[in-house]
């Protein structure tokens, strides 16, 4: 589902590398890495709005170099780590905008439309703050939201910076189940960066960590605690 | 029932005149002195009353939900300090063809096109709509720092001329000029209509958007477009009229409680028609007694209201 | 006002029958006023010296005192200021000062002007030219160097409320700063009467009595003269700035020549100071059958068409009844205040062409 091919990841100098990678659809892949080396570059740099150094990155077969923001927004949904909520704007408005690149020109929403918001809703399993305004909730809520927004847009990738950063721990739990769940059941591929590192490993999620020295990406199934804090943050 | 309240107001507006002997006139078109009125007075106000409050609400709208800033207004991107640096260079210039009538209309017109460029030139190299806001703000004041430089240096006739024009002034527009006037701000609104959907997503901030699908930085130059255009033309035949952009659009949000932004383009054409011919109607009753410019009216309803906001925004 | 400007106008009849020479005389030598109309200065003869008041335009409160005379009196009076007469080296910033100069043969006293592009007077243009009266700017702008710069003794300004920009500065210097507050006499006589400052000014007092007693005894004759007419023609005067039209109200200077002149003037009846104002929809209504539409101050009918459309809606514009000076405005600025028989034979011409002895004009035209 994404394939990277001797990619720089960086602005104008490149910050981490990847050498060859390929993340699956029906996956959850976590990110892992020190402060400042690179992870929501990473992100920015999947998501097409970052341009690689060097290298490449395919989507679903396709180079992100060659897909403009169209088609992008049909391939990659994107979760950042805190949404304060909109004014005015309802929970089930809110996610509805996630089917903004399939709604006509005035932005009606088709019955299709209007199932996939339903079927996000109930996969997340916040029917009852449909109705309520998203300044109205919690942020806990309003995260579960933003994915809801994810994945009513149909995406068959997704990427999530963060997404648990602001948090309780009991909700910290709640997300990242989902999520793994979510990946498994919808064929999704789905990346995100955390420094929830005791939850993903007691989980068992894929890692991406970024190497202290090498600045390198490297993707590891099994690892102990030890090791990671190690090559990641060399304590 | 919008269609009533317009209609309402309109023969409101007839009924406020000081003299008794006026007809509902509107459809006949000939030369007695109460007729007359009706055509070549009442009718432009009116139109241009709808056309202006409705362009102005409608742009600052835009402004509002492109800079995410509820305090931003159709004037904030420097287009109508350009217009009104034209028409201070040809008022204080002191030849008197730049005083008259389609002078004013033209210089202003001219300058807010040449403005509406440099801020559509400037909107392509920045980086964030936040960086655009900024240079809109300064472009305004550096060119309110030469106007008034003009200023001082101009006769007392000069500067009467300007500062009436400064005032903001609905009577000024003609019968034949409403045809154009009315065209483009079809056209203003025609374009609007389109970029409902970009607006509803832009809501979520730029990089949402992009990530939506939205060529944010596309819909950034049509929309300055649009706001140069609805502005630019209300400026040009009405001069600089205060707070209606800025207070409109505030009020249908809170009124209609949505970012959809389809009811507010529709709220915002509708209240912002109504409010300045309100504004008009009182301009016209206090006629026999106090002869009152347009802006005086609309600061004094709307900068309570500004205030308001910004209370309520706070608590 | 009324009863003060009759009384006045009769004693004058029989003052003028006596033979004016003799009367010259005896006004400058006796001892008290010398000043009949004008109600914003006051020349008062004393012994050996004239005393020189110039009052509020507001409250009529005497805001400057002077006393003119060759030598400095041994004691002057508190507050009075001292003017060496005649004065060689006058600042001239208002039209009027100039036109009044001009018909005393003062204009090489100008040493100072404000714009030379508001100036008609051949002689002072040369002046300019050659640098012998200095250009100054507008009055609010004038830098005190070039004051400094003219050696000029006096400044007078019009006075419009606000002070003379610099005004303690240059007093220190030595300068005397003199306010014009003809602009605010509501009678054509009282203001034409101004003429006599300058002449006391200057050391021409004999000439500008004459001359005024002249201008007043022709100005007089006409107006009782149209006294006798019954038939008045409405008049409206003024023009539209923005939305509003600014008419002079009903005691005006305008209004008043409009009056002697043998016209109605369609706003006679209101009070007040300053313009009044009236919506462009009141103009029409009040003014369907105003014959005469004067002071525009627009030069033909085109400019009037394009400064604004409604304006072609007035009645006595599409009867082509529009008459002002803007043929020659600066000309007209400088000399119909200290003119104003000539005023009047002007207004007489347009109002009834029949009784005008004169059938040529001397200011105002027609605007096509």
């Amino acid at each position: 589902m994404i394939r990277f091919n001797k990619a720089q990841i960086g602005y104008q100098q490149p910050l981490l590398f990847i050498d060859q990678m390929e993340l699956n659809a029906g996956h959850i892949y976590v990110l892992i890495g020190a402060n400042g080396k690179g992870k929501t570059t990473l992100l920015k740099s999947i998501n097409g709005l970052q341009d690689l150094v060097s290298g490449e990155i395919e989507l679903d077969k396709k180079l992100t170099s060659t897909l403009n923001h169209r088609d992008l927004s049909n391939l990659v949904a994107f979760v950042s780590s805190k949404f304060d909520g909109i004014e005015h704007l309802k929970v089930y408005d809110y996610i509805a905008l996630g089917r903004t690149p399939y709604t006509n020109l005035f932005g009606r929403l088709s019955a299709q439309d209007h199932v996939q918001v339903s079927r996000a809703i109930k996969t997340l399993g916040i029917d009852y703050l449909s109705d309520k305004l998203t300044t109205e909730i919690s942020d806990g809520e309003r995260q579960l939201c933003a994915i809801a927004r994810a994945l009513a847009q149909e995406t068959p990738i997704i990427t999530l910076d963060e997404p648990t950063a602001f948090l309780d721990y009991a909700n910290r739990v709640k997300v990242l189940t989902m999520l793994k769940t979510l990946a498994f059941e919808h064929q999704k591929c789905i990346v995100l960066s955390s420094h929830d590192i005791d939850i993903c490993l007691e989980m068992n999620l894929p890692v991406l960590y970024i190497d202290l020295t090498s600045n390198q990406l490297i993707q590891t199934n099994k690892t102990c605690k030890s090791t990671l804090l190690q090559n990641c943050f060399g304590i | 029932m919008p269609v009533a309240a317009y209609l309402h107001l309109s023969i409101g507006q007839i009924q406020l005149s000081s003299a008794d002997f006026y007809n509902a006139l509107f459809n006949y078109n000939d030369s007695e002195t109460g007729q007359l009125l009706v055509r070549e007075f009442r009718f432009p106000r009116l139109v241009m009353a709808i056309v202006a409050g409705s362009s102005l609400a409608i742009a600052g709208m835009l402004m509002q939900t492109l800079f995410n800033n509820p305090l931003a207004g159709p004037y904030v991107l420097g287009i109508n300090s350009g217009a009104s640096l034209a028409v201070a260079l040809g008022t204080l210039s002191g030849i008197s063809f730049f005083s008259s009538n389609f002078g004013l209309i033209g210089l202003a017109l001219i300058g807010a096109l040449v403005f509406g460029f440099i801020v559509l030139g400037f909107s392509l190299f920045v980086r964030n709509s936040l960086s655009l806001l900024l240079v809109g703000i300064m472009i305004g004041s550096f060119t309110s720092a030469i106007t008034s430089l003009l200023q001082t240096i101009s006769s007392a006739d000069s500067l009467k001329v300007f500062t009436i024009w400064g005032m903001g002034s609905l009577q000024q527009v003609e019968l034949s000029q409403l045809g154009i006037i009315t065209l483009f701000f079809i056209i203003g609104l025609f374009l609007s209509f389109f970029l409902i959907k970009p607006l509803n997503a832009l809501v979520l901030g730029e990089n949402a958007s992009l990530l939506l699908g939205i060529p944010v930085k596309n819909l950034r130059v049509i929309i300055i477009i649009i706001t140069a255009l609805l502005a630019g033309l209300v400026t040009a035949f009405c001069g600089p009229i205060a707070f209606v952009g800025l207070a409109i659009p505030n009020l249908c949000k809170m009124l209609f409680k949505t970012q959809q932004h389809l009811v507010l383009l529709l709220g915002n054409i509708l209240l912002g028609a109504l409010f300045l011919i309100s504004c008009d109607i009182l301009v016209q009753g206090l006629e026999p007694f106090i002869l009152v410019p347009i802006n005086v009216i609309t600061s004094i309803v709307g900068a309570p209201f500004v205030i308001f906001i910004i209370l309520k925004r706070l608590a | 006002m009324k009863w003060k400007s009759f009384s006045w106008f009769f004693s004058l009849l029989i003052t003028v029958a006596c033979g004016s020479d003799l009367n010259v005389k005896k006004e400058s030598q006796k001892e008290g006023k010398i000043i009949e109309f004008a109600e914003h200065f006051e020349l008062i003869q004393d012994s050996g010296f004239v005393r020189l008041h110039i009052l509020d335009a507001e409250n009529k409160t005497i805001k400057f005192k002077a006393v003119l005379a060759k030598k400095a009196p041994t004691s002057l009076p508190k507050e009075y200021v001292f003017i060496q007469t005649p004065v060689k080296r006058m600042i001239a910033l208002s039209s009027t000062h100039i036109g009044m100069l001009s018909k005393l043969e003062g204009i090489n006293s100008v040493v100072g002007v404000s714009n030379k592009n508001y100036i008609d007077n051949k002689e002072l243009l040369e002046r300019t030219k050659s640098g012998k009266a200095i250009e100054l700017g507008d009055e609010g702008m004038i830098p005190m160097e070039s004051i400094v710069r003219s050696k000029a003794e006096l400044i007078v300004f019009s006075d419009f409320g606000n002070p003379f920009p610099h005004a303690a500065q240059l007093s220190k210097l030595g300068f005397t700063i003199l306010p014009n507050v003809d602009w605010r006499e509501e009678q054509p006589l009282g203001k034409a009467e101004w003429i006599k400052l300058y002449g006391y000014l200057i050391g021409k007092e004999k000439e500008s009595t004459e001359i005024f007693n002249s201008i007043k005894e022709k100005y007089l004759e006409l107006k009782q003269e149209m006294k006798a007419v019954n038939k008045r023609p409405s008049v409206i005067s003024g023009n539209l700035i923005g939305d509003i039209w600014y008419a002079p109200n009903g005691k005006s200077y305008n209004a008043q020549l409009i009056s002697d002149a043998g016209g109605e003037y369609v706003y006679a009846k209101t009070e007040g100071t300053g313009s009044i104002m009236r919506s462009m929809e009141q103009i029409l209504s009040e003014n369907g059958s105003t014959k005469f539409w004067i002071n525009p101050g627009f030069k033909s009918a085109n400019e009037i068409n394009s400064y604004n459309a409604k304006l072609k809606l007035v009645p006595a514009f599409q009867n082509n009844h529009v008459y002002c000076y803007s043929a020659r405005m600066n000309y007209f600025w400088e000399m119909s205040a200290v003119e104003p028989h000539l005023v009047l034979e002007d207004l007489i011409l347009i109002f009834h062409p029949e009784k005008a002895k004169k059938k040529t004009f001397n200011f105002y035209s027609r605007i096509n």
